[in-house]
């Protein structure tokens, strides 16, 4: 059962529709784990579902390493500094930021989303 | 391509840069706070720059899990954890399951129309945001 919910969770993170989030939420309801548990398990979990998911692209020649690079510099500026912050906050408040991080995404994304089919 | 590549880095020249590192230090910041949401944000800035047509569109996609993956590398070397954490996350189920459907996605990525991928991002991380708020 958890292959099939990690295989499907994956292959909409592989699609690039957030599969993330989702994954985090599962353990959330369906585990023990604190949030900062979860968040490790949900990275680990992104990597593994990510990096198969990039070796297709790769063979398909979609990337523009040079923006890549740009971005993964300041990235790691401001991913020490977010991580430095994570260590430091309690439970329910990186659940609750958490949580309304995914709502503002998809609140975008699906005002977006009906924008651009009304253009 | 060379020169259409060549095209989008440099006809908007320093703005191109500048969009590109404010997203990615965002992303950054995002993703080592709270382990996700890096990646909406990379599309979001990425388009700006790339995503300016269908296959464009679809190399966002892409280039953002370029991006993502170092990133949550180095911020999962800062959150350390519990032995269970590490028990869990090597198990078979996790890694073949994550595997697999990462390749299923990527496949799937090139054939479904972005319309209807763009919806299901957008209803299930809003759901998603509602139930972990109230858990």
């Amino acid at each position: 059962m958890f292959f099939f919910i990690a295989m499907i969770i994956a292959a909409l993170s592989g699609m690039g529709v957030g599969g993330g989030g989702l994954f985090a939420l599962y353990l959330k309801y369906f585990s023990d784990y604190s949030q900062i548990d979860i968040q490790a398990i949900n990275l680990l979990f992104f990597l593994f579902a990510s990096g198969s998911a990039l070796l297709v692209h790769l063979l398909r020649r979609r990337i523009y390493f040079g923006a890549v690079a740009l971005m993964i510099a300041f990235g790691a500026l401001g991913s020490l500094l977010g991580s430095s912050l994570a260590v430091r906050l309690q439970g329910e408040a990186l659940s609750k930021l958490f949580g309304g991080m995914m709502i503002a995404a998809g609140s975008y994304s699906f005002i977006r989303s009906t924008k651009k089919k009304r253009s | 391509m060379l020169k259409e590549r060549k095209k989008i880095y440099f006809e908007r020249g320093i703005p191109s840069a500048l969009t590109l590192a404010a997203g990615g230090a965002l992303a950054g910041f995002c993703n080592g706070l709270l382990g996700a949401g890096g990646g909406i944000i990379l599309v979001l800035f990425l388009s700006q720059v790339i995503g300016k047509d269908e296959e464009g569109r679809r190399s966002v996609y892409a280039n953002a899990l370029c991006v993502m993956l170092p990133l949550s590398i180095l911020t999962l070397s800062r959150y350390g954890g519990p032995v269970s954490v590490t028990e869990l996350s090597l198990s078979p189920a996790f890694v073949l399951g994550a595997a697999m459907g990462g390749i299923l996605g990527g496949v799937l990525l090139g054939k479904s129309r972005r319309g209807f991928a763009d919806k299901l991002f957008a209803l299930l991380t809003l759901i998603s945001g509602i139930l972990m708020m109230m858990r």
